[in-house]
């Protein structure tokens, strides 16, 4: 009896921790974009100053989670017991770290959007599809995308309680990034140089992704014996 | 005495029919409790290799008995090894021996009058000779009161011989139709038949010899037991089967089929482990006498190492070997075995301390973390080399050999 | 009571080899317990568990997508 409460409270222990930890690094994302905003719209001395921080959050978010997704794919290749640096627990670590950068980034991007009257986006935009007056199609592709990353990532993160289910959800990363090269490509190519990034990441992904899926996996070569060995 | 016999009674060369085998043996008796005590007197070990209390196996069958609809009886006659050959000698020869094991032990075990129970011999495909020898014996004894025998033919792979392989065909074939083998994740070791989806019913699983001498105990009784040792000695004319008495000695035996005395023996085969000579010579070839000097008789294979060959590039050969025969169902024998056999490789062309270095780290990771024993009988054996061979493998570290002293090795 | 307490606390984890692919997860939910090999798999401890380590391990258990390990009572 005893330690079943004691784990239950070690659990709870946890699990307020994770949320408070969660908590806070979300409201300093928010905090930080305000301030940033705030901070460069009063350098500037224009209101371009919230546009300019809500377009660079943005592409860093997009060039985060282009490395998210390289390094998920990576840590889910058969063949990575190949390279021996880094260790398999610094990968995945490398892979959360990245993955909470590109959260706080995304905040940056929406608060900052939500909070410049002139980018027409506004609090329905940011939270409701086709609720942007400016290029509802694309923004909407990003709440999406927004959303199918929130899966991934919180079912992962909760994978010690959840259980495994996190596995086939974390599928939906794949349709975080498509849907994140899309809203990319749709809402924000306004010069040459954006362009070729979309060009060279969109490739990245798209080589890796098949350089992954093409990959016999340990399943595969595990049929292929049970095929082998079955009279 | 050197050769001796318990098991092999019919001459080398002849198989014993039904007729012969009765005049030779007699007729079966003991096919009650009074078998299963006199397993436990005689103190019986099993002879695939592990060398496990046959006797302690069957206490959890007897305690699942009462709630069971059969019990499946197995024979392992699938040697999955180049270099063991004693199981197919016992089918070629006395084909009734082993059956008569197999019937004893079934109809000792299943008491009640609810159980029914089976018997299969599991054989490798293509070994012809021992197939038709015990189709051939089943049919001589149709006509008895024994529960229904057939063959299982196991895919010619090492890890066929694995007793969960075996286990794993048998409920296959009786869930699908199909008989899969290869070895199996056993939650509880001592009750291999259990598994999520098969039925629960017990299976048990000895090797042809283990089953040849239960039969012949089923006979003479515990009084009576010889613990005589089958052997399969590879040879420079091939492998040698030999059944020898506890009071042979390594070097009698060796001496017996002209085998030059060599500087170490690989014994118990490939998952083995190498042992020096000085150390096994005047010990005698028996698998108690050998527990007691930290030796295993396993299968009761024994390799001497030629004069011309170089143990470390054996040593090598066989790692190589073994990792190809991996199932690659468990990660550190998939990943593992094949690292070891490439490091075992490079180190019996020069051995650097690197390698070495790396070797033993990776055979730190492997035992104990399959399925089945494979990879821990490998690394058993790479290790048993490095520790008899240190010599050698000190000569390997400036390129020498101490099997070819004069040549400079590539 | 000191009887169940000993029973309760006689734990340890397993792991079934065949179903695990080497993910990683374990030892990232356990990374006092569980560290990975060189390529990726899961060495396990072999010794009972005390408590803070079961609550660890229960978190592997369930966060392993391939059900290979799971807690069974010492025999």
């Amino acid at each position: 009896m005893s330690s079943n409460d004691a784990s239950n409270d070690a659990n709870n222990d946890s699990a307020s921790r994770a949320l408070v930890r969660g908590g806070a690094t979300l409201l300093s994302a928010s905090i930080t974009g305000l301030l940033l905003g705030a901070g460069i719209a009063w350098i500037v001395g224009n209101s371009m100053g919230t546009w300019l921080l809500a377009r660079s959050a943005g592409i860093t978010a997009y060039v985060l989670l282009t490395i998210v997704t390289l390094t998920g794919l990576w840590l889910s290749h058969p063949k990575r017991y190949r390279w021996r640096r880094p260790s398999p627990p610094t990968r995945i670590r490398i892979h959360i770290v990245l993955t909470v950068f590109t959260l706080v980034f995304l905040i940056m991007h929406i608060v900052a959007l939500v909070m410049d009257p002139y980018a027409k986006v506004g609090w329905t935009g940011a939270l409701l599809p086709f609720g942007s007056e400016y290029r509802p199609l694309p923004v909407t592709l990003g709440l999406i995308s927004v959303w199918a990353g929130l899966i991934a990532g919180i079912t992962a993160a909760l994978a010690g309680r959840m259980g495994r289910w996190w596995a086939p959800l974390h599928k939906a990363a794949g349709l975080t990034w498509v849907l994140a090269w899309l809203h990319s490509v749709l809402s924000g190519s306004d010069t040459a140089v954006i362009v070729v990034l979309y060009i060279v990441t969109g490739a990245m992904v798209l080589g890796m992704a098949i350089w992954r899926y093409s990959a016999k996996t340990p399943a595969d070569a595990q049929a292929e014996f049970h095929a082998e060995v079955t009279r | 005495m050197l050769v001796d016999y318990f098991v092999l009674s019919a001459p080398a060369g002849q198989r014993e029919d039904y007729n012969a085998h009765i005049q030779r043996n007699g007729v079966l008796e003991r096919c009650d409790r009074s078998l299963i005590d006199a397993v436990a007197e005689v103190a019986l070990t099993g002879r695939g290799g592990a060398h496990f209390p046959v006797a302690r196996k069957w206490q959890p069958v007897l305690e699942a008995m009462p709630t069971a609809a059969r019990l499946t009886v197995v024979v392992n006659a699938a040697e999955g090894e180049p270099s063991s050959r004693k199981d197919a000698e016992i089918m070629r020869r006395n084909p009734h021996l082993v059956l008569d094991g197999a019937v004893a032990l079934s109809q000792s075990l299943v008491t009640g009058t609810y159980a029914a129970a089976d018997i299969v011999v599991w054989l490798h495909e293509g070994d012809d000779i021992s197939l038709s020898s015990i189709q051939r014996a089943m049919t001589e004894r149709a006509s008895l009161d024994e529960p229904p025998m057939r063959v299982m033919l196991a895919p010619a792979r090492y890890v066929s011989g694995e007793s969960t392989s075996v286990i794993r065909a048998v409920q296959s074939e009786r869930r699908t139709g199909k008989a899969t083998a290869f070895p199996r994740f056993t939650p509880d070791p001592a009750r291999p038949w259990i598994q999520d989806d098969a039925d629960g019913n017990p299976i048990l699983v000895h090797n042809c010899e283990t089953m040849a001498r239960i039969g012949q105990i089923a006979r003479v009784g515990a009084l009576s037991y010889r613990a005589t040792s089958l052997v399969t000695v590879t040879t420079p004319g091939g492998l040698r089967v030999l059944e020898v008495g506890p009071d042979t000695t390594f070097a009698t035996l060796l001496a017996s089929l002209g085998v030059v005395t060599p500087s170490a023996v690989l014994l118990g085969g490939y998952g083995g482990q190498w042992v020096e000579w000085l150390r096994i010579a005047d010990l005698p070839v028996d698998p108690d006498a050998l527990r007691t000097h930290g030796l295993s008789l396993g299968a009761g294979i024994i390799i001497p190492l030629a004069p011309d060959e170089c143990g470390l590039r054996k040593t090598a050969e066989i790692a190589s070997w073994m990792a190809g025969q991996s199932a690659k169902a468990c990660g550190p024998c998939t990943f593992g075995l094949p690292a070891v056999a490439e490091l075992m490789e490079k180190i019996s062309h020069k051995a650097k301390s690197r390698d070495l270095r790396e070797l033993r780290e990776v055979c730190g990771l492997i035992p104990g973390r399959g399925a089945c024993r494979h990879p821990d009988g490998t690394v058993r054996m790479v290790i048993s080399a490095l520790e008899v061979f240190a010599e050698d493998l000190d000569q390997h570290s400036h390129k020498h050999c101490l099997a070819h002293p004069r040549k400079h090795r590539r | 009571m000191n009887d169940s307490t000993t029973v309760m606390t006689n734990i340890v984890l397993r792991i079934n080899p065949q179903a695990c692919d080497g993910i990683g997860m374990c030892a990232h939910l356990a990374p006092d317990l569980i560290s990975l090999d060189r390529w990726g798999y899961p060495l396990i401890p072999t010794r009972v568990l005390d408590v803070e380590e079961i609550s660890q391990a229960t978190k592997a258990v369930k966060g392993c997508p391939r059900k290979a390990l799971h807690l069974s009572a010492d025999q």
